[in-house]
């Protein structure tokens, strides 16, 4: 689906693998990869290689960035350049991958299953993401129940 | 192939030490080999995991060959996180059991007083995959917290059950005379304490120190010298396809590494979980303790809390788990954590441990890198 065709090739990239994530995340879509070796199946972080089943067919697929919070805690110690208290999270999506993301809501609105949304954002401190600084990062933010 | 026993163990723990780590660990080693019978020449390997990037001191495996005039022709310094030490221990154990060398030091040194708490987690967040997880901010707490969280919500364990293992462990170390953190609590007084990341209270949480730790392992004991031989019969390791979050289709409280390290090291010992008289595994939070005793096979899912609950872990139990106090009650220095369950072990199965299982005759222990997505796993047992 990409112009990015992720694998297959044994010749080393021109540019960073994972860059057609960000680059979609600009444009407000959610791309993660998806097995076409024979399982099929999406998942997340970008990678060469299929996780699931070993397969080096991969590509790129635009997922639903809505799912669930699987899990969720708030940090009162946190790293140099980010405010306690801090909410972090793993939302599953429904295309199965999950993605630890900061979350837009207080913890005590929180549980374990609540619909949210990944979303672009700017990360919650300040974290030195190098050549990727111009490119948003992620939240997750509550959503609706559909 | 040659069978591999400890000879000599040493362990020394504080909040703080002003030695260098360099004259921490020639003080392990030298005790060590002293209770081993063994002179630094008598020693053919030496393996150490690699101390922590705020040591000063680089090439620590040469300088320390250097002042104690011994010439390893093997040695090894390995960083693999909190495995750093199961696997530096395993590297010595098979170079032993292989005939490669004849008699090995492992040693382990960690000052974490010297690194202000920012640079800590400034270091820590370059554990996470930096493009995508550490710009979120995680640290270690806050992932075990939602280890936790799902530890509870999917098989209905109870919280105060969980805080009751933390409350062993430190009443256990109030027993040890070597453990640094040892206070008789309770499960209200551990939930009492502040958090660190929710779900997970401070005193649930591993607090730092600094501490040293040496092992002699060899093929040719001294069935004379003052450290009675302990047989190192099994050894095993285990890593899933994870990286702090947990398995893909599994869930973030079921820990696959240690079930598979620890089948291995118990298969390698011909025997099983049921068989083994008390463990002192790597268990920096409560809900770890209790799934790796799930993950052994001894508890079902959820319900390695609240056996602890029953007292069934404790040192009269019939499973004792971490009679030491382990990392929230003993002291938690990772890279040397690996090397006092050893010592712990050790001196168990010799029956002069704080906190003696009565007729040890074999522990089992364990150590764990990341979110428990590599572990080593070590059987010892009184040799016959």
């Amino acid at each position: 689906m990409s112009d990015h065709a992720a694998s297959g090739s044994s010749t080393l990239p021109d540019e960073r693998y994972t860059l057609p994530f960000w680059e979609g995340l600009a444009g407000g879509r959610l791309l993660v990869n998806r097995c076409e070796s024979g399982c099929g199946r999406a998942f997340f972080p970008p990678g060469p290689a299929c996780p699931h089943c070993g397969g080096c067919e991969v590509d790129w697929a635009e997922v639903d960035p809505r799912g669930e919070l699987y899990s969720y805690t708030r940090q009162h110690v946190t790293p140099p350049g980010f405010d306690a208290p801090l909410v972090v999270g793993l939302t599953e999506l429904a295309a199965g991958p999950r993605l630890l993301t900061p979350v837009a809501a207080d913890y005590e609105d929180l549980a374990v299953g609540a619909p949210v949304e990944v979303a672009p954002a700017e990360p919650p401190g300040d974290v030195d993401r190098g050549e990727l600084a111009e490119y948003p990062y992620l939240e997750a933010v509550p959503v609706e129940p559909e | 192939m040659t069978d591999a026993y400890i000879t000599g163990v040493s362990s020394t723990l504080d909040r703080e030490y002003d030695l260098l780590e360099r004259d921490l660990a020639l003080h392990a080693i030298l005790e060590a080999l002293e209770e081993a019978g063994a002179e630094p020449t008598d020693i053919d390997g030496l393996y150490l995991p690699k101390p922590r990037p705020w040591a000063e001191q680089g090439f620590f495996s040469t300088l320390i060959s250097d002042r104690l005039g011994m010439a390893p022709d093997r040695r090894l310094e390995v960083y693999t996180g909190g495995t750093s030490g199961g696997n530096a221990f395993h590297a010595a154990v098979g170079d032993v059991r292989a005939g490669r060398v004849e008699t090995a030091v492992v040693a382990a040194v960690e000052r974490n007083s010297t690194i202000e708490t920012a640079d800590y987690f400034e270091y820590i967040l370059g554990i996470f995959d930096r493009e995508f997880q550490a710009p979120a901010g995680p640290s270690v707490p806050g992932m075990y917290a939602q280890s936790l969280q799902r530890y509870c919500h999917e098989f209905g364990a109870d919280r105060e059950a969980v805080a009751a293992i933390a409350a062993k462990n430190r009443s256990n170390a109030a027993g040890n005379s070597g453990a640094v953190f040892g206070d008789e609590l309770t499960a209200a007084e551990v939930l009492d304490s502040r958090p660190i990341a929710d779900p997970l209270r401070l005193l649930e949480c591993p607090t730092p120190c600094d501490g040293a730790a040496a092992v002699v392992v060899t093929g040719t004991p001294d069935w004379g010298s003052d450290g009675q031989p302990v047989g190192v019969s099994g050894v095993g390791a285990g890593h899933a396809a994870s990286h702090l979050l947990g398995v893909r289709d599994g869930s973030l409280a079921r820990f696959p590494a240690v079930g598979a390290a620890t089948r291995e090291a118990l298969a390698d010992a011909g025997t099983d979980a049921e068989g083994v008289d008390l463990f002192e595994p790597y268990a920096p939070f409560p809900h770890v303790e209790a799934v790796i005793t799930e993950e052994l096979g001894l508890y079902d899912r959820g319900e390695g809390a609240a056996a602890c609950v029953r007292g069934e872990t404790a040192v009269d139990g019939p499973y004792p788990v971490s009679p030491s106090g382990g990392c929230l009650g003993r002291g938690h220095p990772a890279m040397v954590t690996p090397l006092l369950n050893c010592a712990a072990a050790v001196e168990q199965v010799r029956g002069e441990a704080p906190n003696q299982v009565p007729g040890a005759e074999r522990a089992l222990t364990t150590s764990e890198h990341g979110h428990v997505d590599g572990v080593t796993a070590t059987v010892l047992e009184v040799a016959r």
